[in-house]
């Protein structure tokens, strides 16, 4: 069984029963086979179990009072607890903790749809709620609004969005959040924006208070245990159509991309990605081969990628863009088909190059993609993402290309090279809710049944950190093993960023109770260690 | 590595024809009359079953990019010999159902009782062992 840090078996053993005088007895888990549920189903270190990071117990409430109730508990005897909210960020550490021996505040069971507001557009909900029953509420009560999801649905808004992760198909889902309460690690609740006024009618409208704003505060952090969320809905869109323009000349993307920010930046279209597809035909980067020409690959695989010159040789024989952009618009339909028109007419203006083609419709409600990438890939133990997130531009998703390929050529991880190929995100996030101007790089690393694979992988992946980091490429989220990795490269003024939070984090919780080292943000006791 | 436009769109879209949730807010009605605590618990199954099971466990071979994860290694495990989809086998015992949902197995992530309860998991053991088969 496994202590919380410096907590005797007898001490632990009182805090458990305080735990289950608070939220009942079925509720407080600490038999080995019940906290092996909160393991991290696919980690990196899934076949090295003695190095994966582990809770000691796990506890569920469901009021906001019980969880005060908790995290005086865990002042009391010095527990540090990881809060989450469904507990299913596979790929990026899923319920475990940054700490071994954390107590896990599982909050599945807070999962009540506190209001849907069509007139406005806003809900409120709780963080146990998932993507599903979400979707299910909408349709039992005929709410014609949808929620952004990722995959797979049994995730929660509210965790995804607090993890700054994307939904379809609005993208950033955290932009979407305009207030939260917050359970603060003196067991006090907050409320962000207008939430802190007595009358807090318009905290899911407006999300600034006076003064500092603290949302972001709560997103990726340690500050709080978030017991409410304000989102802002949409209704769904009659139509959701995308778009390409494809090219066989590489030169061909910056006027593309010129064209397409110029159309981004006023709202016509919702997101943009660009991309090389005859460059990317040649990985999955998950296991399974391409389908790309060989030459394609023999390429990729020299440390200058192939000159402009080669590839367009190759994009003629083969027929197939060696530059593509892609992008979509959502809304009423007769909106849609004028603004597509509209950038179609843009487009031939400007006189940019290239293949301009309308795509499918988009179904106007979520998707929630099952496991079946995982099913028929080259492993199945699990996977996990390094993704750092670069500028839209054409100069830029080659650096990073190089980049990483010349890390995993360095590292002689000629299989990761060949799988990996080229990245390219033609579409970004399918009519992204913002007007978002990065792309964020997916790179899937697989976890295998080989342990010294698995190593070299983990060690190949701080390696790409370091050498993204080092050129403004930091993730724009990471899975808990790397959190520390990852944190590191935010470094400027002597690291100015993470002591600033970390004397916060001090002041807010001077005991170090809640979700020691998220995202590299360590109580002073465990610093340096 | 490609993450195209064209290929997003075609697996939202056809996956979104095979999504168990499309029809969720159906599958969820109980009957108007005839309820009995034994139809109640069935029904109760099914519906536990649509929400955290038939994502992965639907029919081959699926309408996206991807069939269902658990339908396609089931397949791929018993090569015919056995039904690919939970819902058509008539082999799965209790012990067998429980000891999958609460431990997992590659690719599945076990659930947890804050997720499943045994009593929700006791509804899907007798959903899908449920006689005679429908």
């Amino acid at each position: 069984m496994t202590l919380p840090p410096g907590i005797s078996q007898e001490t632990f053993g009182r805090a458990l029963q305080d735990f289950a005088n608070v939220v009942g007895q079925d509720w407080v888990f600490h038999k080995p086979e019940d906290v092996a549920r909160y393991n991290d189903a696919f980690s990196p270190f899934v076949v090295e179990p003695s190095q994966q990071r582990v809770a000691s117990a796990a506890v569920a409430p469901t009021q906001v009072e019980q969880v005060q109730q908790v995290v005086r508990i865990a002042n009391q005897y010095r527990i540090p607890l990881y809060a989450v909210s469904t507990g299913r960020n596979l790929g990026y550490g899923g319920s475990a903790p940054n700490l071994s021996g954390s107590v896990i505040v599982d909050l599945k069971r807070m999962n009540r749809i506190i209001e849907v507001n069509t007139r406005e557009g806003y809900m409120i909900v709780e963080p146990g709620v998932s993507f599903i029953e979400l979707r299910r509420y909408f349709d039992e009560h005929n709410i014609d609004f949808v929620p952004s999801a990722p995959g797979p649905g049994w995730g929660s808004p509210v965790g995804n969005a607090l993890d700054r992760g994307l939904g379809f198909p609005y993208g950033d889902n955290f932009s979407a959040v305009k207030g939260l309460e917050v359970v603060l690690a003196n067991s006090e609740v907050l409320r962000t924006g207008r939430g802190g006024l007595q009358d807090a009618k318009l905290w899911p409208i407006y999300k600034y208070g006076l003064g500092p704003d603290l949302l972001g505060f709560f997103s990726q952090s340690n500050f709080g245990i978030v017991t409410k969320a304000c989102f802002w809905i949409e209704p769904k869109s009659e139509l959701s159509q995308g778009f390409s323009i494809s090219s066989l000349n590489d030169a061909d993307l910056d006027p593309m991309i010129d064209a397409l920010n110029y159309l981004s930046n006023q709202d016509v279209i919702n997101g943009f990605g660009i991309g090389s597809p005859l460059r990317s035909s040649t990985g999955t980067n998950d296991g399974r081969p391409g389908f790309g020409p060989p030459e394609a690959k023999e390429l990729l695989r020299r440390r200058d990628g192939g000159s402009a010159a080669e590839w367009e040789v190759l994009a003629k024989k083969v027929n197939i863009p060696l530059a593509s952009a892609g992008g979509g618009a959502r809304g009423p339909r007769p909106v849609v088909e004028a603004k597509l028109e509209y950038a179609r007419d843009y487009l031939k203006r400007k006189k940019v190059p290239g293949d301009f083609q309308i795509g499918m419709a988009l179904p106007p409600f979520p998707v929630t993609i099952d496991f079946g990438a995982l099913a028929v890939q080259g492993s199945n133990l699990g996977h996990y993402y390094f993704s750092p997130v670069f500028k839209r531009t054409r100069e830029d998703l080659f650096a990073i290309n190089d980049t990483i390929r010349n890390v995993l050529i360095d590292a002689g991880d000629h299989e990761m090279l060949d799988e990996f190929g080229f990245y390219s995100a033609e579409a970004g996030m399918p009519g992204g809710a913002v007007r978002d101007k990065h792309m964020a790089l997916l790179m899937e690393f697989l976890v295998y049944d080989d342990a010294g694979k698995n190593q070299r992988r983990r060690e190949l992946f701080k390696k790409l950190v370091r050498a993204c980091g080092e050129k403004g490429w930091g993730e724009y989220r990471a899975p808990v093993v790397f959190q520390d990795d990852a944190q590191s490269q935010f470094s400027f003024g002597n690291n100015a960023y993470r002591r600033f939070v970390e004397t916060l984090y001090d002041a807010a919780d001077p005991n170090g109770i809640l979700s020691p080292g998220r995202m590299g943000i360590w109580p002073k006791k465990l610093r340096g260690n | 590595m490609r993450h195209t436009f064209s290929r997003a769109l075609a697996c939202a879209l056809l996956a979104s024809l095979s999504s168990p949730y499309v029809q969720s807010a159906d599958r969820t009605k109980a009957p108007s009359s005839g309820k009995s605590d034994v139809r109640d618990t069935l029904l109760h199954g099914k519906v536990v079953f649509d929400q955290w099971c038939l994502g992965c466990h639907g029919p081959m071979p699926g309408f996206g990019r991807f069939p269902p994860a658990g339908s396609y290694r089931l397949q791929q495990r018993y090569k015919g010999t056995k039904p690919a989809m939970l819902e058509d086998r008539a082999d799965l015992t209790p012990a067998l159902i429980r000891t999958v949902v609460r431990q997992g197995l590659p690719i599945m992530p076990p659930l947890r009782k804050t997720e499943v309860t045994d009593e929700d998991l006791d509804a899907v053991i007798a959903h899908l062992t449920r006689t005679p088969r429908d």
